[in-house]
């Protein structure tokens, strides 16, 4: 097996899946979720190797892949993802989807797309998979709930955007050096010359789109909040991923300052490139996704921006320069990947009960769905980045680069967004696990098997690479190493940073005393009222309203409505985009109208403008 | 039996055109089986025309005229592979006809025409002489009157025989104006003939003949009866138009422009590519307010005209012919003819054409839908379908030559035709669906679709096979 036959498998199975799914569409799912687990057994034996493949699509079109350290924790953690999901979707596709067997197909489509994007060895290859990710996705959008076809249709024009800036850059490369496989452009860095400050740009600008980071993620909203539940765990653990993947590769390939200053032949430069202007504007998209993720009544959307958020933690750590930051940057992929999986999944578990995401309508499922509820509880814990598990590490690292180095503007931003993280996503906790039960899911249950063993399986690995954090990153040492740098130091339980050191085992063990403890007083000394949802706010009086439309009573309405308020006035950039779709759609009105109206004045126009063109260039 | 000589691709379908009244006298299923055969003997007799060509172009004189004075033919593969492209869409659309639509008007009128109408697109694909050119765009616009009018699109049809005559006139005058300067007819020669004339001269001829040639290629000043004729037109009238003629004009008008103005390049690129940028703007700007189907790709194809025919002048720009865009340009040509005769047959055997008729459709018609979807894949494309190569050849040559801006212009309009084009696949299948009724459609049209859906996929895995004959240079042997 090698990254090639996989993706040729991955074509073919895609049809046979198909035809299975037609047939028994757990079936289907079953061989999807194998075809993905003997994948990612070959992945995670080949830790650590270099291993090349390829195989040739037609004569002078060879599409190249390999392994190698520098790609294999974004083929581990993608294929562990998808792993998750098919399994999850085995039983947790049943509601409100007419095209699974489609549904499906696409996804197989979208495996295959994950191995070739991040097992690429050369960008063609790369750009081929990642159209094809581009459809594919597209499609799958599309299918979920009512306003998805809009969402979809933004996502697309976003995506076209972002492929075409990528497929530029490409041929930039391949003007100026002659190849554009991996090997070539770093052993002729040279000889891109200026060129390599545009190419750069428009690969940065290419991933930032797809990593939804500001001021590019106006698809995030729309496309999480309407695809399907299961999709949109994949769109935020993996598929906005490929973005950062971009980000990395051109901050690592083509580093912009730091050639000038360094005056180096090649591109691998021996220790990571700074590019400080994106690190602000990773900042900046870590503020912006914070405050737009508090205000969100919907909890999909709610976690949408919480993925701007979290990309620009990403795409700060990539850029900043340092090996910590790099490492911390890269854990922060696998850290979103796992805590996107379990909130998504989690809320897609309590809309197959529900059939609501709408946190307002919804409260105290705590009782009733006990594993959603620890996945979901786990997944925000590690996002706000609180020890001991995985999200802390990720953090940890990347707030220690910022502070050795004496940034304190970015440290206070990234500051910012954990903090505030702390606000968003307890919002869901609080509206949708706790609280009263309203009547009509008195009689809800948890989630069939296989949807809990996914969770189960995320929460597993947030917690274990949160206690071990030595697991997640021996593969990043493996990276910085292979790029020539001074890896950072870690062992099984604990890293090192120049300040410091951060052992997660002893963390962990002061927590899990800290957290005894408070068990042992919330028992002890907590006395609760059971109370009707919504008698706290009428003292007993009953409104007309609150039989006509109770859930404007629901304490989750509003929740946050004198935070909101600081940030109503801001100006949005979604509204000026907005703005500026609609002038060009008026002007495509009145060009329609001008030359193809139904009447002949645009003949008669057109034949004035020839006439008088004719004149003007024979006899003036 | 079949002659090694492309003359044989005019003169089949021309003496099989004149027997149909003859025979439909006593056999009234000659309107259904004749243009079938001229369309099958046509892809017949291109294709041992291949073996003996090289990539350089060979002169076929006609009754043993100097090629200076007599009709010539010029072929070589490329122009092969335009030919055998047309012929074979038009052998399935006649197909599809021949099943179900030849009970659909005045039929006799309609197979005439078509098949009358193939001896012009092959002459005018083949010839090499301008007045010859001149008659066969007069043949095919004739018989396009016919076509366009089949489902009672008279007020259309009329549109479409007022511009096409403005252009004619216009033809013939840069016809006159030519032979008086270089005494000669044939494109060959006139290209070596035309040198040392003044700059406005060469470039009021150029513009003469793009707005000539404008109506029949669907570029813009005289392309304004395009989205009327698509929209009233019958499925296979429709493929006529988008996959046929527009593609044998445009190849005519780029074979005209590369061979006589080829001293004169610097003189005309400019004016060319304002005709062409200004299409493409306006065509994809319109075709992204439709509603209806038909007149979305009706845009659409007028948009891609406008692109190819920029991109051919971006390939005369450095004042010599740069292959590899012009190449890529014509591959994209070629692509364009399976995948709109693809949606457009997938769409008429649906039987609805606005966006909120075809909601859902999906549900009752999957295969079709998946077909069409093909199509959309390839015109838009995206990898594993054949659109995806030309797009990619077309940006790979024009960046590695340095024209940054033009590939900017490109991706800009090719963004927003990916986006309609989407849209209306994504209307099929995931729109609330409305009870509606459906047409039957036989396996073989079934079949018919399937084929060209097949041609798009193979092409997108194996380019190959048809960009090393594409390259052929048009110049060569010249």
């Amino acid at each position: 097996m090698t990254l090639a036959n996989m993706v040729i498998i991955g074509v073919l199975l895609a049809v046979v899946i198909y035809l299975v799914s037609k047939f028994s569409w757990k079936l289907g799912n079953g061989v999807l979720s194998l075809l993905i687990l003997v994948s990612g057994i070959y992945i995670y034996g080949a830790e650590g190797k270099t291993l090349n493949s390829s195989f040739e699509l037609f004569r002078g079109m060879k599409l190249t892949f390999a392994i190698s350290p520098f790609n294999w924790p974004f083929l581990m953690i993608g294929t562990f993802a998808l792993f998750v999901v098919a399994l999850f979707s085995i039983q947790g596709l049943k509601k409100g989807y007419k095209n699974i067997a489609a549904f499906n197909f696409l996804s197989t489509l979208i495996f295959v797309s994950l191995i070739g994007v991040f097992g690429a060895a050369d960008f063609l290859t790369l750009f081929i998979f990642w159209e094809l990710m581009t459809w594919t996705s597209f499609f799958i959008v599309s299918m979920g709930k009512k306003n998805a076809r809009k969402a979809a249709l933004l996502y697309l024009f976003m995506s076209m955007i972002s492929a075409y800036f990528m497929i530029s850059a490409i041929f930039l490369i391949e003007k100026k050096i002659g190849a554009i496989d991996f090997a070539s452009i770093i052993a002729n860095y040279g000889s891109l010359g200026h060129a390599k400050i545009l190419v750069a740009l428009y690969l940065i600008i290419a991933g930032l789109i797809k990593g939804g980071v500001y001021p590019l993620h106006i698809w995030l909203r729309s496309t999480h909040g309407n695809a399907p539940n299961v999709f949109s765990a994949v769109l935020s653990g993996i598929l906005i991923k490929y973005g950062s993947y971009i980000v990395y590769l051109a901050v690592i390939f083509f580093p912009v300052l730091a050639y000038s200053k360094a005056g180096l032949g090649s591109s691998v430069l021996g220790f990571a490139p700074k590019n400080l202007l994106l690190a602000y504007l990773g900042g900046l998209s870590i503020m912006v996704g914070t405050v737009s993720a508090i205000v969100q009544n919907d909890a999909k959307k709610l976690v949408a921006f919480s993925s701007v958020s979290h990309a620009g933690y990403i795409v700060l750590g990539v850029s900043y320069g340092s090996a910590m930051a790099l490492a911390g940057g890269i854990a922060h992929i696998w850290v979103h990947a796992l805590t996107a999986l379990g909130m998504f999944l989690s809320i897609a578990a309590v809309y197959t009960v529900t059939g609501t995401t709408n946190m307002d309508e919804m409260g105290g499922l705590v009782k009733r769905m006990p594993v959603t509820f620890t996945t979901y509880l786990v997944a925000i814990i590690s996002l706000a980045g609180i020890p001991p598990l995985a999200g802390f590490v990720s953090k940890w690292m990347i707030y220690q680069s910022l502070i050795s180095h004496g940034n304190y503007v970015l440290a206070f931003m990234a500051f910012f967004g954990s903090v505030g993280s702390f606000m968003y996503v307890f919002r869901p906790l609080a509206t949708i696990f706790l609280g009263q039960l309203p009547n009509q899911y008195k009689d809800a249950k948890e989630v069939p098997f296989f949807m809990q063993l996914a969770m189960l399986l995320v929460t597993l690995a947030t917690i274990g690479f949160g206690m071990f954090p030595g697991l997640m990153l021996k593969p990043i040492v493996l990276l910085e190493r292979s790029l020539g740098m001074v890896p950072i130091k870690i062992s099984l339980r604990s890293v090192y940073s120049s300040l410091t050191q951060l052992n997660m085992g002893l963390t962990s063990v002061v927590f899990g005393i800290g957290f005894i403890f408070a068990l042992i007083f919330f028992y002890l000394f907590a006395k609760s009222t059971k109370v009707q949802q919504h008698e706290q706010y009428t003292a007993g009086e009953i409104a007309p309203e609150i039989i006509n439309t109770p859930e404007m009573y629901h304490y989750a309405k509003n929740y946050y409505k004198p935070f909101s308020r600081i940030f109503e006035k801001w100006p949005s950039i979604e509204n000026g985009y907005r703005n500026v779709a609609k002038y060009i759609s008026k002007l495509f009105n009145i060009l329609d109208e001008f030359f193809y109206g139904e009447s002949i004045n645009g003949f008669v126009w057109i034949a004035v403008i020839t006439i008088t063109t004719i004149i003007i260039v024979r006899w003036f | 039996m079949i002659a090694k000589d492309p003359v044989i691709l005019v003169a089949i379908p021309l003496l099989l055109a004149f027997s149909i009244p003859i025979l439909y006298a006593f056999w009234k299923n000659a309107i259904r089986y004749i243009p079938l055969l001229a369309a099958l003997l046509n892809v017949l007799a291109v294709v041992p025309l291949f073996k003996n060509s090289a990539k350089f172009i060979s002169v076929y004189s006609i009754g043993g005229w100097n090629t200076k004075f007599g009709i010539s033919l010029l072929f070589n593969q490329q122009i092969g592979m335009i030919l055998l492209a047309v012929n074979i869409v038009a052998f399935l659309a006649l197909v599809y006809f021949f099943y179900n639509e030849h009970d659909l008007g005045n039929g006799i009128a309609y197979s005439l025409a078509y098949t009358l109408a193939l001896t012009g697109v092959n002459g005018l694909i083949l010839t090499g002489d301008i007045f010859n050119m001149y008659v066969f765009m007069e043949l095919t616009a004739i018989a396009g009157f016919i076509i366009a009018a089949h489902k009672k699109g008279y007020f259309a049809s009329f549109n479409f025989v007022v511009l096409s005559s403005v252009g004619s006139i216009m033809f013939l005058m840069g016809t006159v104006a030519l032979y008086n300067v270089t005494g000669s007819l044939s494109l060959a020669n006139m290209g070596t003939l035309l040198v040392g004339l003044p700059t406005k001269f060469t470039l009021i001829i150029g513009i003469i003949f793009v707005i000539a040639m404008s109506a029949e290629a669907e570029l813009l000043p005289l392309n304004g009866w395009v989205p009327k004729v698509y929209k009233d037109a019958s499925g296979t009238g429709s493929v006529f138009f988008a996959s046929i003629l527009s593609t044998a004009s445009l190849y005519a008008i780029i074979k005209l422009m590369i061979t006589v103005f080829r001293k004169n390049y610097a003189d005309v690129n400019t004016m060319l590519l304002v005709f062409g940028l200004v299409t493409l703007f306006v065509g994809e700007a319109s075709a992204f307010k439709q509603k209806n189907v038909k007149k979305m790709i009706a845009f659409s194809s007028i948009a891609q005209a406008g692109l190819i025919i920029s991109a051919v002048a971006i390939a005369i720009s450095g004042g010599h012919l740069n292959n590899a865009i012009f190449s890529a340009a014509i591959f994209q040509l070629f692509n364009n003819i399976f995948a709109k005769a693809l949606i457009l047959l997938g769409i008429s055997m649906l039987g609805y054409f606005t966006l909120d008729s075809i909601k859902g459709i999906a549900k009752k018609r999957m295969y079709l839908v998946v077909l069409i979807t093909v199509g959309v894949l390839s015109m838009v494309g995206m990898p594993g379908f054949a659109g995806f190569w030309s797009k990619i050849y077309l940006i790979k040559s024009l960046i590695l030559s340095g024209y940054g801006w033009f590939v900017f212009i490109f991706l800009t309009s090719a963004l927003f035709e990916v986006y309609y084009y989407l849209r209306f696949a994504q209307t099929m299948f995931f729109e609330e669906y409305e009870e509606k009724e459906h047409k039957e459609n036989n396996f073989i049209s079934y079949t018919v679709l399937t084929v060209l859906a097949v041609i798009i996929i193979l092409i997108g895995f194996m380019p190959n096979s048809i960009t090393g004959a594409l390259s052929g240079i048009i110049l060569g042997g010249m």
